[in-house]
């Protein structure tokens, strides 16, 4: 899957605005620990994500075939997540 | 054992963040306590609080002020200037000889409140990701340890309102033991929520305002005395074997010489005499000095009705005929009660009236009280060259009543 621009958009906005980052820096290929993003850091880019995004990230983190180093890794997860949660909507999780 | 000194402090409260600033307010009997704005909120019934002078925004940058509760915040300042105070060089240590004594009531208030809102009132599923981490009660200590990176012994205690003073007499023992040769030591609480606010007032413990002058609400030891007035903030001490200190050149403000921790079991709230009486004389022994050696207590005198006789009367008992002669204050009347930051404000407050050979006043205390009959400083701070010895008394809910003294170094 091609990095959708709009997740990376966001990212990078919200990469540059909490861990005060040079928006320059943050190509694709850039590795989160580069810029000091750990464990928290990373669930508190998931936060804005869920909202964001309207999904929600699962607690454990992605298995090992699917590593979340860099920008890019995180695309690609954020991304499938959208897709594999897209339809579930809130009226189908209503509870009567 | 090992003899253990003060040889840093730094402080955040609502008379200021610097402790000779600080102490200079307190001799002008000048109060920290004001009426909050009405935007606080206006289903307080009494808005009356010692709110510290503290903007974490000014001061830390945004991604970390993310993870840092404003208790944290405080503690972190105020151990800044008390390290700053004591001139450690830090890389020059050994790290696993340094620890950290922290206590506090209520650790991460204003995080609990915020995410309780959200929950509850706003019924958001969200709560802010490091709600966990912001509220626990042992943050302010993990902080200090892991900005300064100190291995010792890293503790948290919470006694309610002892708890910085057990937190100092537990640390002091450490070094006393010759397990540690550096604690940093004290007390860190910001309680000012509406929520917490709330719970106090439902307990009917804090004081009605004062209309003419809302500063004077908290009247310790006054018979129209009407209860206590919470207060924020942080106080921290940098404890040092006397040795280390000596052999580092190191500025001394006191020795911690004595400690007192008594448990008493009558009532969760309730103050009680032998409890009280039971931790000043423990104290007393464990400083080797006689009550005719002290030379100012620094009260715990909240202001409530049940406290400040009962601490006359405990002051009485282990005193005997040199309870008149000895001057006592509560400065709570200007900074409010801190809670778990508060014995380790007055503990500071101690020293430094006895560096500086003056006490404070107890402020706003006009109307005498019967049942509290003791020389409680009411005209003004007052001029003591002879003071050797000071003592510093926090009791608290739940019965651990603790009590340090501090002698000239």
């Amino acid at each position: 899957m091609s990095p959708g621009p709009t997740t990376l958009e966001f990212l990078r906005q919200i990469i540059a605005r909490d861990f005060q980052v040079d928006p320059q820096l943050l190509q694709p290929d850039a590795r989160l620990e580069d810029f000091a993003i750990d464990s928290l850091g990373l669930i508190e880019i998931m936060f804005a994500v869920e909202e964001q995004f309207s999904i929600t990230v699962p607690s454990e983190p992605p298995d090992a075939r699917t590593p979340l180093n860099t920008l890019n890794d995180l695309v690609r997860y954020i991304d499938r997540l959208v897709s594999e949660q897209r339809g579930a909507t809130p009226a189908d999780e209503a509870v009567p | 054992m090992r003899r253990v000194v003060v040889t840093g402090m730094g402080l955040i409260s609502p008379l200021g963040n610097d402790p000779a600033a600080v102490f200079d307010r307190l001799l002008a009997g000048d109060s920290g306590i004001r009426r909050l704005p009405e935007t606080f909120n206006k289903r307080l019934a009494s808005r009356i609080a010692a709110p510290a002078e503290f903007d974490g925004e000014q001061r830390l940058p945004a991604a970390r002020l993310r993870m840092l509760d404003r208790v944290s915040q405080f503690a972190l300042a105020a151990c800044g200037q008390a390290l700053a105070d004591a001139q450690l060089a830090l890389e020059d240590e050994d790290a696993n000889q340094i620890g950290v004594s922290i206590g506090t009531g209520m650790g991460g208030a204003h995080s609990t409140d915020n995410a309780y809102q959200r929950v509850y009132e706003q019924q958001s599923d969200r709560v802010e990701p490091f709600s966990v981490i912001l509220a626990m009660n042992n943050a302010p200590a993990s902080w200090i340890g892991i900005e300064h990176g100190l291995q010792g012994p890293n503790l948290t205690y919470s006694t309610a309102c002892s708890s910085s003073a057990v937190a100092i007499g537990e640390a002091a023992r450490r070094i006393a033991h010759g397990e540690v040769q550096v604690m940093i030591a004290g007390g860190a609480e910001a309680p000012l929520t509406f929520g917490t606010l709330k719970a106090w007032e439902a307990l009917k413990a804090l004081a009605q305002e004062d209309v003419e002058n809302p500063a004077a609400s908290c009247k310790p030891f006054a018979r129209n005395r009407t209860g206590l007035v919470l207060g924020e903030g942080a106080a921290i001490l940098v404890l040092e074997d006397a040795e280390h200190a000596r052999l580092r050149g190191a500025r001394l403000h006191a020795e911690v010489a004595g400690y007192g921790l008594a448990t008493d079991t009558e009532h969760i709230t309730r103050p009680s005499i032998g409890g009280q009486a039971k931790a000043m004389a423990l104290a007393l022994a464990s400083a080797g000095l006689a009550p005719s050696d002290i030379g100012y207590i620094n009260a715990h005198g909240t202001g409530t009705q049940a406290n400040d006789a009962v601490e006359t009367a405990a002051i009485k008992e282990v005193f005997g005929a040199a309870a008149g002669a000895c001057p006592i204050s509560s400065t709570k009347s200007m900074h409010g009660h801190l809670l778990g930051a508060a014995g380790a404000l007055e503990f500071i407050i101690a020293i430094l009236a006895l560096q500086r050979r003056v006490v404070p006043p107890t402020a706003h205390l006009r109307i005498r009280d019967p049942d509290c009959d003791l020389d409680y400083v009411a005209e003004g701070a007052r001029q003591i060259e002879a003071l050797t010895a000071v003592m510093s008394n926090s009791f608290a809910f739940g019965g651990t009543n603790a009590v340090l003294i501090a002698r000239r170094a």
